[in-house]
């Protein structure tokens, strides 16, 4: 298993596939192919609910995209941390875990990888009526090098 | 107000962890419950007007969409209405698989149902993350059990969630020898680890406030515990095929509730794992029944939270038919027989993980459906989710303070796993026209 994995987390519908077409448009990139092979993988994943920790587990530096209401602009990409999503709520459910409490619930296992990180895309009061075509090319392209330093970080720490 | 009177008025403006929408609106006078109302405002999904003009060989995929946990159930009630109508029967392979398939999902469900809803409302706990800070063991295994589930569905549906393998007549592939024998290691693996979870679900279950008798109904089979086939049965003398079930369930709306409530023969009734139980321990493998004995739980129970004790069960009992029928294993000339579509009406009831499924459809000639009706176990269960509340609140005492009535209300509504989203009626509209 790739010790670095991007998991682009949502359903088909509406704004929920953000953070799976973030994921595909990256996967369609050459992102993958600028660290030495075994190095990255880019996944998605259609509501894992807690299977999102078999997703990373005994990965090294997870990166989460998703769709999110953080109170930007429709669009907006934004880079939460670990600590950040700390106590967030993203479901009340009792069928299965949002994404918040899927991470809580790792936590509480000590099933989450060292480093973790989660790219939240704004979806606006009106839930992105255009879909992927309110994230920019240029979004993409920010959201590509924001993930390119991620990583190089992570390979300057570990030395891998 | 007179001064001998006490009048209480608790709103539970949204239920925790449950699916969907609803709240609780319950008023107290004199000691005793004067109304109680569960409002279920989840707006109406319209499924079956959804599916009305579509082709027969759509169903399967769409209805798999009404619900995220149990989209196998939607689509066993469904294949099966309509290969009533259209005559067909898949024989002994399809059987052996679809019983498989919801042997996968009765683990999924009742694996999240248990570890993320009622043990922590059993142990004291606000959510599962929290319990699993105490108790990491138990919730590790609770997952792996619950991913055993989801790798017996993606096995036979490509994937876990809305699972797209299965069509009228069986499916769209068989799975080689090498998936099955891969996948047989872990049910063995897994079986004495859910054996291990139903004695922890007999120690953590709290017992009822009350043991008011109250009727059950499931489906029963002449040799089997039931999944996909079997008769309507209850404890108070109901016997009937599926095709009679509107001669004696009766849906009806209520003014506070969104999602409709159901009747046998005018009063409340419980389907789900307990009723399941209740009706076919006799039913069971030897070895399940021995693990019954040692779990200490008496069967019939009218104790709903026994419930967990059921699940975990269940959960042994699909993991032994896992493994039966992956032993016999055999690929198939065919996964699937041909079908003629024609005019006509279908009924099928299958056990979903909460209970009874009821479908009935009717088709054109050219297989189109004109009409659809589905009744979920979570609307069946609504009235006597609200007659279990009224007798369990009293009996636990009304005298108490509103936080303490509000948390046993919800851990009562809770126990019952309502899946409020799966309420897929399409509500009665009047028009009035001068």
């Amino acid at each position: 298993m790739n010790p670095v994995r991007i998991i682009g987390i949502g359903s088909p519908f509406g704004a929920d596939t953000l953070g799976i077409m973030a994921a595909k448009r990256l996967s369609d990139s050459n992102l993958v192919d600028r660290f030495p092979p075994g190095t990255l993988s880019i996944r998605v994943c259609d509501r894992p609910g807690v299977g999102l920790l078999d997703e990373i587990r005994d990965a090294e530096l997870a990166i989460l995209i998703d769709a999110a209401r953080f109170g930007g602009h429709t669009g907006e990409i934004r880079r939460f941390t670990e600590k950040d999503i700390e106590g967030a709520v993203t479901v009340r459910s009792s069928h299965d875990l949002g994404v918040a409490e899927t991470l809580a619930l790792g936590r509480s296992l000590a099933a989450l990888p060292p480093e973790l990180v989660l790219y939240g895309i704004e979806i606006g009061p009106e839930g992105c009526p255009k879909g992927l075509d309110e994230i920019t090319t240029e979004g993409i392209a920010s959201l590509k090098n924001a993930i390119e330093a991620d990583i190089g970080t992570y390979r300057q720490l570990t030395g891998h | 107000m007179a001064d001998d009177e006490q009048r209480i008025r608790i709103n539970v403006p949204v239920l925790a962890r449950v699916e969907g929408e609803g709240a609780l609106d319950l008023s107290v006078r004199d000691g005793r419950i004067e109304t109680l109302h569960l409002r279920i405002f989840e707006p109406p999904r319209l499924f079956e007007k959804f599916l009305e003009g579509r082709a027969w060989h759509e169903i399967p995929d769409i209805v798999a969409r009404i619900c995220g946990i149990c989209p196998v159930a939607y689509q066993m009630s469904a294949v099966h209405a309509l290969e009533q109508i259209f005559d067909c029967e898949p024989g002994p392979w399809v059987r052996d698989m679809r019983r498989l398939l919801y042997c996968g999902e009765w683990i999924e469900s009742h694996c999240l149902h248990i570890h993320l809803l009622a043990a922590p409302d059993f142990l004291g706990y606000a959510s599962a993350p929290e319990m699993a800070q105490d108790h990491p063991a138990e919730v590790r295994r609770g997952l792996r059990l619950q991913g055993v589930g989801n790798a017996l569905i993606k096995l036979l549906g490509g994937r876990s969630v809305h699972p797209v393998g299965v069509r009228v007549g069986g499916f769209h592939h068989a799975p080689d020898l090498r998936a099955i024998e891969d996948l047989l290691k872990t049910l063995r693996a897994a079986l004495p680890e859910a054996e291990a979870m139903a004695q922890w679900t007999a120690t953590i279950a709290p017992a009822s406030d009350h043991s008011a008798p109250f009727t059950w109904v499931a489906l029963r089979h002449g040799e089997e515990y039931p999944m996909n086939a079997g008769r309507l049965v209850s404890n108070n003398g109901l016997d009937i095929a599926p095709d009679a079930f509107e001669a004696h369930f009766r849906e009806h709306q209520v003014p506070h509730s969104t999602a409709l409530h159901a009747h046998l023969d005018g009063q409340p009734y419980l389907v789900g794992p307990l009723a399941r139980l209740n009706l076919n321990h006799h039913r069971l493998p030897t070895s399940i029944r021995t693990l019954i004995r040692q779990t200490g739980i008496t069967l019939p129970s009218v104790d709903m939270f026994q419930s967990i004790v059921a699940r975990a069960i269940e959960v042994c009992l699909a993991l032994h038919q896992a493994i039966e029928i992956l032993e016999r294993y055999r690929i198939p000339d065919e996964p699937f027989v041909e079908v003629a579509p024609k005019a006509g009406t279908g009924m099928a009831a299958t056990e979903a993980p909460r209970g009874i499924l009821w479908h009935r459809y009717e088709t054109s000639a050219d297989g189109l459906i004109k009409q659809a009706m589905i009744v979920p176990p979570t609307s069946q269960n609504q009235a006597r989710i609200e007659e279990d509340l009224k007798l369990s609140l009293e009996a636990f005492g009304l005298d108490r303070g509103d936080d303490a009535l509000r948390q046993q209300g919800e851990q009562i509504i809770r126990n019952y796993d309502p899946c409020i989203s799966c309420a897929t009626h399409f509500l009665k509209v009047r028009v009035d026209r001068q």
